[in-house]
């Protein structure tokens, strides 16, 4: 999987690009709107995260640009306007999702699988992890072929490890992303860890290890090999 | 009280005086006048009489009746006098049943061979009446003069005073926020013209100076967003860290909350401003209860692990048109912060009506005022981790959909009232 991040805060850009290539993906800058314009002209890239803001240009003239040549990449846009136009706008023109800065970097790597699943870049309809597979198409579980029954959020819960497994997801990236960013103060964190609590039991109750450790009180790890 | 009636009502106190001193003048003048006609009348008769009586020897015996005008007597030559004197009486009017007062002139008046006592009486009742009719006059023209100020006040609140008013009713329309200029009506009254100049150039200032101070809040949001995007995730990078030690650990999670905490707030500064600077304008049909029952579903494991009751009673269909955004916030908002101010294992109600939203969850009595939750940073614990902000984002999204908000404590219920 190759991706291009356009993004010219050079800090920021930095810290997606080592969470990503922790993931196991092949991960090219690009700083400026004329950079980034030259590098998706001459390569080939599965997916774009795009700022909006540039120096030099908008990145929606990018993604204009990149659905005129038909190459299949999908186009993440990041945008600290955090611009209801951005937004709108971008997904008009192509863009498969959006996130609006600051975001957790689990965030975006969730984003960034589910956009892969949805567009099968890679292959395969289920996640596997150990005895525990997951099936995004029919919002499904099964433990050891016995289907596990779960909750909307406690599904969502676990689709969001399997995306950040062996990862620290903090309790606030977890919360963010079942009840978006609307949710907010200490409450939440002990939904989250309801949540949590709940989904270790029904994964147990039906044969599955615990995977899921608890990192101090900052959050939690999905831990498998 | 209007400036017009106060002006009205010291013009008629002010007249009211003029009417009863220029009475009081008019009586005296007239009486005046009339005194001195009714002794030369007196006079005249007295004349009369003594040209008369010296052309005869006796006047003829005539039965006189005590209201008769001239009345005579015959007296001793002696006592004869040619002094004459007024005095003022009371004749019983056989007639009329009644005493009438009367200018008498009594004299002695000489005949060829006999005295006479002779006495004239003419009736006062003449000034009387005057006065009277004075009152009476003046009453009338009074009346017309306060018709005639009514009228006048009338007009002059009409012609004169209507551009004030209707400057008055801009002014109190205006909105700071909206940015647009002040636009009086122009008046050729010299105050007017002033009070104008003086308001559109304090107007002006005002959002001069707001304008700035938004842009400025609003830059420095914006300019607060990339620093914390990259503390966020630098710090998400270092917590995947393997080798951290408890203590730095929790070093990192004070600073990781305390950077969500900031972020958090400046998204909602920024909703906040976008609200107010009128960028949710684009409004659709959307299917209110549909939003809700989302809503519901998505907070409904919440609201089970804090084991509170939900009562629901929400009417299909209720179609409302409003920015679909805002629609979808105002809903979040208030179903979570009835869960956040719930009591331990409280109720909380939601009901839809084609008119009207309720929301009401079980809670502790405010002790701040009720108005205030909906203001900035208000909260009711100030210890406590909320912003402060989620009722005041309802509260400007009502504003700017035209929505009615109410608010009532009926122990244990707090209640919210949306009415569409």
């Amino acid at each position: 999987m190759k991706i291009l991040v356009i993004e010219d805060e050079k800090e920021l850009c930095d810290s997606i690009v080592k969470y990503l290539k922790q993931e196991g993906y092949v991960v090219e800058t690009a700083k400026d709107f004329y950079s980034a314009q030259e590098k998706v002209g001459i390569y080939d890239y599965d997916c774009l995260i795009v700022d909006i803001s540039l120096p030099g240009g908008s990145g929606l003239d990018i993604i204009k640009k990149i659905k005129k040549s038909d190459k299949p990449a999908g186009i993440i846009i990041i945008s600290a306007k955090n611009s209801l136009d951005d937004k709108i706008e971008g997904l008009d023109i192509g863009a498969d999702d959006y996130i609006p800065k600051p975001f957790h970097l689990s965030e975006l790597n969730a984003r960034l699988k589910s956009l892969f699943r949805r567009k099968n870049f890679e292959g395969k309809k289920e996640i596997v992890l150990n005895e525990i597979v997951l099936i995004p198409e029919l919002n499904k579980v099964t433990i050891n072929k016995k289907e596990l029954d779960l909750t909307k959020k406690e599904y969502d819960l676990l689709m969001y490890f399997a995306t950040n497994k062996n990862r620290v997801l903090t309790k606030d990236a977890i919360a963010e992303h079942l009840w978006g960013d609307n949710i907010d103060g200490a409450d939440s964190l002990d939904f989250v860890y309801q949540h949590v609590k709940n989904l270790r039991k029904k994964i147990m109750e039906k044969g599955g290890k615990d995977y899921i450790k608890t990192v101090y009180s900052m959050g939690y790890k999905f831990c498998i090999d | 009280m209007k400036l017009l009636n106060k002006t009205g009502i010291y013009t008629i106190l002010g007249s009211a005086l003029v009417f009863v001193l220029g009475g009081f003048i008019f009586y005296n003048f007239l009486n005046m006048e009339i005194n001195t006609e009714l002794a030369e009348k007196l006079y005249q008769e007295k004349y009369k009489i003594e040209s008369q009586l010296q052309k005869l020897d006796s006047l003829p015996a005539l039965i006189l009746e005590p209201s008769d005008p001239v009345q005579f007597e015959e007296v001793e030559a002696n006592e004869f006098k040619t002094e004459f004197k007024f005095v003022d009486t009371l004749i019983y009017d056989k007639y009329e049943d009644e005493n009438v007062p009367s200018r008498q002139i009594r004299f002695y008046a000489k005949a060829k061979a006999k005295i006479y006592y002779v006495i004239i009486s003419k009736s006062l009742l003449e000034s009387e009446d005057l006065v009277d009719v004075i009152t009476k006059a003046l009453a009338i023209l009074f009346v017309i003069f306060l018709f005639f100020i009514y009228l006048l006040n009338r007009f002059v609140s009409k012609k004169i005073w209507s551009p004030f008013f209707v400057n008055l009713n801009k002014i109190k329309e205006f909105d700071l926020s909206a940015l647009k200029p002040l636009q009086l009506e122009n008046s050729d009254i010299n105050e007017f013209k002033q009070l104008n100049q003086v308001i559109l150039n304090m107007t002006s200032k005002m959002q001069g100076d707001y304008k700035s101070l938004k842009e400025f809040s609003e830059n420095a949001s914006h300019e607060i967003q990339t620093p914390l995007a990259i503390i966020k995730s630098k710090l998400e990078l270092l917590i995947q860290s393997e080798s951290l030690k408890e203590d730095q650990m929790q070093a990192i999670q004070s600073v990781y909350d305390a950077a969500n905490r900031l972020s958090r707030l400046n998204q909602a500064l920024i909703l906040l401003s976008k609200i107010e600077n009128h960028q949710f304008e684009k409004r659709e049909q959307i299917n209110f209860s549909e939003l809700i029952k989302k809503h519901i579903s998505n907070f409904s494991e919440l609201i089970e692990a804090k084991e509170i009751k939900l009562k629901q009673s929400v009417q299909n269909n209720v179609i409302l048109t409003i920015n679909p955004i805002l629609a979808d916030i105002l809903i979040s908002n208030l179903i979570t912060n009835a869960i956040k101010h719930n009591a331990e294992k409280g109720e909380i109600e939601i009901k839809l009506l084609a008119d009207s939203f309720l929301i009401s969850n079980t809670g502790e009595d405010l002790k701040a005022n009720p108005l205030e939750l909906f203001e900035r940073f208000k909260k009711e614990n100030t210890g406590s981790e909320s912003l402060g902000l989620g009722l005041s984002i309802v509260k400007k999204i009502i504003e700017s959909e035209k929505l009615l908000i109410e608010y009532s404590y009926q122990k244990p219920n707090h209640i919210i009232q949306i009415k569409f």
